[in-house]
């Protein structure tokens, strides 16, 4: 089927179209759903090695699934968040098992001292986000990024992470607590306090 | 950071910088696409146990076929049991000879006793 009749076409009715042997259909949802999924990834695993094995994994997953899937169940997005999720939750669990992780294994994250510059940049400030995620529970941080970064509902979100509404708001409300903890402490150096200054 | 507007401002600047995926992932994943990609399937058709008169009707070159000389057979004999006065005028015409009523291919007894 052309390109262009597809673009309009639903997630799931791609995957019929993929086990159906159309080609192009896997073409398209990839290039729907791999951006989204790495950039949940990476902002799980802070490393962008293993975020693109996740990646990787999670649509060799979708393409298994496409000839067994059960219309109108469950989006095809939510099923492969949920699918992240636990993949990176393995990993991360796998990490901590490690005896002893050296240098090379840390997260590329942005560390403390990095950040005290005389200007500030976007890219500092996303990289003190992404450091002060690393700080929260699992449960805490895959909430507030798919609710935050990723902008999906709590409703979506429970699906994905297989709780209630109540727990997903909850989990939410507690790592956005704790973020604003974390960055209290960086506040001047990520520059909101110039900004505030200019601005009064 | 304390204030609510200041997070959510992080969150949508992360929010608005995608991951990119490299090609070589992209490739990766097409490449697992097209392995694990259902292949259209070829209906075959169901083999029915066959009896002797398919494989009768085969030998003669079809179930037409055999109809055909069947239904050859059958007039041939009707019109040897039967003789319709047509045809034995236009035999007669064609070879010369009369219509037997019967003909004696063993001779009986009867006969055999009668050279005697």
């Amino acid at each position: 089927m052309p390109r262009d009749t597809l673009a309009e076409v639903s997630d799931e009715t791609l995957l019929v179209l993929y086990a159906n042997g159309d080609r192009e259909a896997s073409r398209l949802l990839t290039a729907r759903l791999a951006p989204r999924i790495l950039g949940y990834a990476m902002r799980l695993l802070a490393d962008r090695a293993e975020a693109e094995d996740v990646t990787q994994e999670t649509m060799l997953r979708l393409w298994r699934q496409a000839p067994v899937w059960r219309t109108g169940e469950a989006q095809v997005s939510t099923w492969a968040y949920r699918v992240v999720t636990n993949l990176c939750t393995d990993i991360r669990r796998a990490r901590l098992r490690r005896p002893s992780a050296n240098l090379d294994d840390a997260p590329e994250v942005a560390d403390g001292a990095k950040g005290v510059v005389s200007t500030m940049i976007e890219g500092d400030r996303m990289a003190a986000l992404q450091n002060a995620l690393e700080q929260l529970p699992d449960r805490q941080r895959q909430a507030v990024v798919l609710r935050h970064i990723e902008g999906l509902t709590n409703p979506e979100i429970g699906q994905i992470m297989e709780i209630g509404v109540e727990a997903v708001e909850s989990l939410t409300a507690r790592g956005k607590r704790a973020l604003s903890a974390v960055l209290a402490g960086r506040k001047q150096e990520l520059g909101y306090e110039d900004e505030g200054e200019g601005e009064a | 950071m304390t204030k609510e507007d200041d997070l959510d401002a992080l969150f949508a600047g992360a929010a608005a910088q995608p991951a990119i995926p490299s090609g070589a992932l992209i490739e990766r994943i097409l490449a697992d696409a097209d392995a694990l990609q259902p292949k259209p399937a070829l209906v075959a058709r169901a083999r029915s146990p066959r009896g002797w008169f398919a494989n009768l009707a085969d030998w003669f070159g079809g179930g037409l076929s055999l109809a055909g000389m069947s239904a050859a057979a059958l007039t041939g004999l009707f019109l040897g049991v039967s003789q319709p006065a047509q045809l034995v005028s236009l035999t007669e015409l064609v070879t010369g000879t009369t219509q037997l009523d019967s003909l004696e291919l063993l001779p009986s007894n009867g006969s055999l006793w009668a050279q005697e």
